[in-house]
């Protein structure tokens, strides 16, 4: 895609929403009234009522084709995926102006269980969704910014919540094969008469990829249990996963173009890795009086190991693959309630708890046979996050709504670390402990007015905690502080939502990835950098059956000292998921339904180090299927252009011949995205 | 205020927030790619070397593969910054001292040729680059094969050519060598801005004075001449260490920021 051509399609986006957002407002009060009629209940968590909450029900754009459950997030405003290490690996995510890499910046929770590891040696908040089954994904809930007081640790850019549910009531078995001998068995027991929130789900994949050292496997179990005990509701999650990749990693642009390397070839063939996550959540969700509340706990187990080769041989003649690995036994407590003061002010609180027992490490191998030959990282990291938050909640008046909360949280750190870098040589560093409280106020107004329009302000301080790696004996442990203002004009209907709004975020300690490390590092002097974005997304159900969703964020981010941009952040990310799902008739008495859905992601060009950019991406993906009574079939398409777009793309040194001479000037290098894929589904729903 | 006009406010407030945005002014990461262009020549002796010799060259050969231009400071710069930070603070994680940390590389070019460093000055166009700040260069100098080698005096698989004349209180001995050994000569000063406009032009002078400026010629006396009269070095002797010792020196390669044109 040309520039010019970009240019037209960011024009044709202004447009389409300046036409979108009205077209709702004609069709708004009476669907929703009509929604509201239909006795809608909030499962899982309730809502923070921040005012940049986004509630989306994925299961009713499930005929739009997606890779998992993570792909579920690309229906959240602003977010775009990138999986440029292989399928199993975390995908690295961007929103808002952000490179939040694999999770450093969005905190993620499942089912009530924090998904972000803690000091992860591959990136700080390595967020890993790959373990959830995403027919059991009932609700996706993102809070952009760090507005809501229950936002903690990697709320920096946003946080993003998934609920476990299953509305289809009894037995689903579904089959999938497809390109690339790729192969997916699912399996969802929902006992009828039993709630939503109770299921039993298993799934098993595997693929041997599309390429060269891409073949990926899965195995995910998911187990939840929820029943009313007087006044309680209890509900306890059991999950078990296991996954392993390889990857292809980069394509040096040189070589590509010389025809040294092919598009989707792969250099080292030894990259990969592999993941697996076991946990259990228990929770006890209260009224009592007027007062509601919930009371969790959780318990997870992670397994973590990547290997990865970016830089060929160019820091060893031995070969730079390193060996990252990562192990964690997790549990903490999450508590909160709500109260009514008055008539008009309520009062929400909780507590949150955690505690991390980590040991990790990194070394580099010989290319040829694995061998390590340098250790360095070796490290044992005991974590405590604890916090407490409040908020009040008033309605002055019937157009007035403000809310003003604190959030305290004391963060400690004890290391172990064998082997610590100490510039260009290893140094053992021993023991240390390093503790740091970091406080996040938070305020929002909310101005109703027509009808269906509101007008939000919020302002919000968040943060993110310290690689526990880099910290020092005794060191105040130096948070990642965000302060994020935004302001946002919201349409509500019936029949579709619609908001725009602008935001500006300064992050004091941001975190850029550094291909030749492996790790996400500050940039010494430049630390500081700012975001300045805005968003457009709609929400339409123009007739029964059909839903659009559309969305496109722009954003800017840049160091404070010097005014330059953020690379590798996608400027524009835009996005529009139109499903159709209604049975067209019967044959025979037996009813027949159609399901039909397209996707389709903008990625606009990402700045890249000296100056460069990459090129936009347009990427269209379609499926249908006919379902007969309770057997369905259906086709997915990905990439259904067959675009040739590059996933990741890096500018930095590398030398992949292993012999004296070869260029070390950065160069481009890029990750070959995923190219047209076609998946056959057959499913029975009994 | 109606329902009508609110939608008609948020269409043109959702219009030009977009469009603002949308049309401010767009910031770049930094830095371009470009390209710099060197020269390289032989500096011949000014005057006797330690040992006391007027040093007379006739061939300089030097089979270079490639130079770069890198970020690091060059060894004794890096260790005496060290000093002084750390006379003026608290230890911070600094450098290993002794290890030249090359950085990262700024330009570099395969050369894969002989050059001869007596004859006219080498000029390297359009040597791949990008902008910043380049404190070392590392020269990489390989035995050349028949074909390098072909054309030159340099026999295959040598690196390193010298002939000529050294004189000493009345002694006289012409002299040749060659020597097949590899060089990295890494962390050699070569501070300047390597520009975006592409301008930007360094030049390199190998000093060949202290190529040989070790070297004790008395230890070729018992050496007898070739039949043109030149002496062939031996292998272990001191004058052919001296060579290697002074090859190998990073100081006798000079890497000069030429001034920019019209400055």
């Amino acid at each position: 895609m040309t520039r010019g051509s970009l240019t037209r399609t960011k024009y044709a986006l202004c447009a389409a929403y300046t036409l979108l957002a009205p077209a709702a407002g004609a069709q708004a009060r009476a669907g929703r009234e009509a929604s509201e009629s239909q006795g809608a209940t909030v499962r899982g968590r309730a809502t923070s009522g921040s005012p940049t909450e986004q509630t989306i029900a994925p299961q009713e754009l499930r005929a739009v084709p997606r890779g998992g459950a993570p792909d579920l997030l690309a229906l959240a405003p602003g977010f775009f995926l990138s999986s440029h290490a292989g399928e199993g690996k975390a995908h690295q995510f961007f929103l808002r102006g952000f490179d939040a890499q694999h999770g450093q910046d969005v905190e993620f929770s499942v089912g009530g269980a924090p998904v972000n590891d803690v000091s992860n040696a591959h990136g700080q908040g390595y967020a890993d969704l790959n373990y959830v089954i995403p027919e059991v994904v009932d609700r996706l809930t993102v809070i952009e910014g760090p507005y809501d007081p229950h936002q903690g640790d990697f709320a920096v850019a946003a946080s993003a919540r998934m609920d476990l549910a299953v509305r289809d009531r009894g037995v689903l078995v579904r089959g999938q094969y497809g390109t690339y001998d790729a192969m997916r068995a699912v399996a969802v027991w929902a006992p009828r008469g039993a709630s939503n929130e109770t299921f039993v789900a298993g799934e098993l994949g595997r693929s041997n990829g599309w390429g060269p050292s891409r073949a990926s496997q899965r195995a995910a179990a998911m187990a939840q249990y929820q029943r009313e005990l007087g006044a309680f509701t209890v509900r306890a999650l059991l999950q078990s996963y296991a996954g392993s990749w390889q990857s292809a990693g980069v394509v040096r642009e040189p070589d590509f173009l010389q025809g040294i390397q092919g598009f989707f070839e792969a250099r080292d063939p030894q990259q990969g890795g592999f993941s697996a996550r076991h946990g259990a959540v228990i929770e006890a969700r209260f009224r009592h009086g007027s007062t509601t509340g919930s009371i969790r706990a959780w318990l997870t187990r992670r397994e973590f190991r990547a290997r990865e080769n970016y830089t060929g041989f160019a820091l060893d003649p031995r070969g730079d693959r390193y060996e990252q690995t990562y192990s964690a036994t997790s549990f903490g407590l999450d508590a909160e309630a709500r109260q009514p003061l008055l008539s008009w002010l309520n009062l929400r609180g909780g507590a949150f708890a955690r505690h991390d027992v980590t040991t990790q490490s990194m070394q580099r191998e010989r290319f040829v046979d694995a061998v390590a030959y340098q250790r360095m990282i070796d490290a044992d990291v005991n974590a405590t996050d604890i916090a407490l938050w409040a908020e009040l909640e008033a309605r002055p008046l019937s157009w007035l709504e403000l809310r003003a909360g604190l959030r305290g949280d004391g963060l400690a750190f004890q290391i172990d670390d064998r082997i610590a870098r100490s510039g260009g040589a290893m140094e053992p560093r021993g023991r240390r402990d390093a503790q740091g409280i970091h406080l996040g106020p938070k305020a929002s107004a909310r101005l109703r007015f027509a009808r269906d329009w509101t007008l939000d302000l919020a302002y919000g301080k968040g943060f993110r905690s310290p690689q526990a790696t880099t910290l020092g004996q005794g060191e105040n442990a130096p948070f990642a502080t965000v302060h994020s203002g935004e302001a946002a004009l919201r349409f509500n209907g019936a029949r579709g939502s619609a908001s725009v709004s602008g935001y500006l975020t300064h992050v004091d300690r941001d975190l850029v990835f550094d291909p030749v490390l492996g790790q996400n590092l500050t940039i010494a002097g430049a630390e500081a950098t700012t975001r300045v974005g805005a968003s457009a997304n709609a929400r339409l159900a123009p007739v029964r059956g059909l839903v659009l969703l559309a969305s496109a964020t722009y954003a800017r981010a840049s160091f404070d000292a010097t005014g330059r941009a953020v690379p590798y952040v996608p400027s524009l990310v835009a996005r529009l998921d139109a499903a159709f799902d209604r049975e067209i008739g019967r044959v025979r008495g037996v009813p027949v339904a159609l399901s039909a859905g397209v996707g389709a992601s903008l990625i606009g060009y990402r700045e890249l180090p000296f100056s460069e950019r990459s090129e936009p991406v347009l990427l269209v993906d379609a499926g249908a299927s006919v379902r007969v009574s309770v057997v369905e079939v259906g086709v997915k398409l990905r990439n259904v252009f067959d675009a040739r777009w590059r996933d990741g793309q890096f500018n930095y040194s590398s030398d992949w011949d292993a012999a004296p001479g070869g260029s070390r000037v950065p160069v481009r290098h890029f990750t070959a995205g995923r190219p047209f894929t076609a998946d056959f589904t057959v499913g029975v729903q009994l | 205020m109606s329902d009508k006009r609110w939608v008609s406010w948020s269409m043109v407030a959702s219009a030009f927030a977009m469009v603002t945005v949308f049309h401010c002014g767009p910031v770049s990461t930094g830095g371009a790619r470009t390209s710099i262009q060197a020269s390289l020549r032989g500096a011949t002796p000014t005057g006797p070397t330690s040992a006391g010799w007027s040093v007379t060259y006739e061939q300089a050969l030097l089979s270079v593969d490639s130079l770069r231009w890198n970020v690091g400071e060059p060894v004794f710069e890096a260790r005496l910054r060290q000093r002084l930070f750390r006379a003026i603070s608290i230890g911070t994680a600094f450098a290993h001292p002794g290890h030249y940390s090359p950085g990262d590389a700024l330009a570099d070019t395969s050369v894969l040729r002989v050059l001869d460093l007596m004859g006219p000055t080498v000029q390297l166009t359009s040597i791949t680059a990008v902008t910043g700040t380049s404190n070392s260069a590392t020269l990489t100098l390989r035995p050349a094969d028949a074909a390098r080698a072909a054309g030159t005096t340099l026999s295959a698989g040598n690196t390193v050519r010298v002939q000529g004349t050294a004189a000493k209180a009345g002694a006289t001995v012409r002299f040749r060598m060659e020597l097949a050994d590899a060089f990295d000569i890494a962390g050699t000063p070569a501070h300047g801005e390597i520009r975006a406009d592409g301008t930007t032009s360094f030049a390199i002078a190998v000093d060949l004075g202290l190529w040989l400026d070790r070297a004790d010629f008395s230890t070729l006396a018992m050496v007898a001449p070739a039949m043109d009269g030149v002496v062939d070095v031996p292998a272990d002797g001191q004058v052919r260490n001296a060579l290697f010792r002074g090859v190998s020196n990073g100081s006798a390669y000079r890497v000069t920021l030429l001034p920019a044109s019209g400055q």
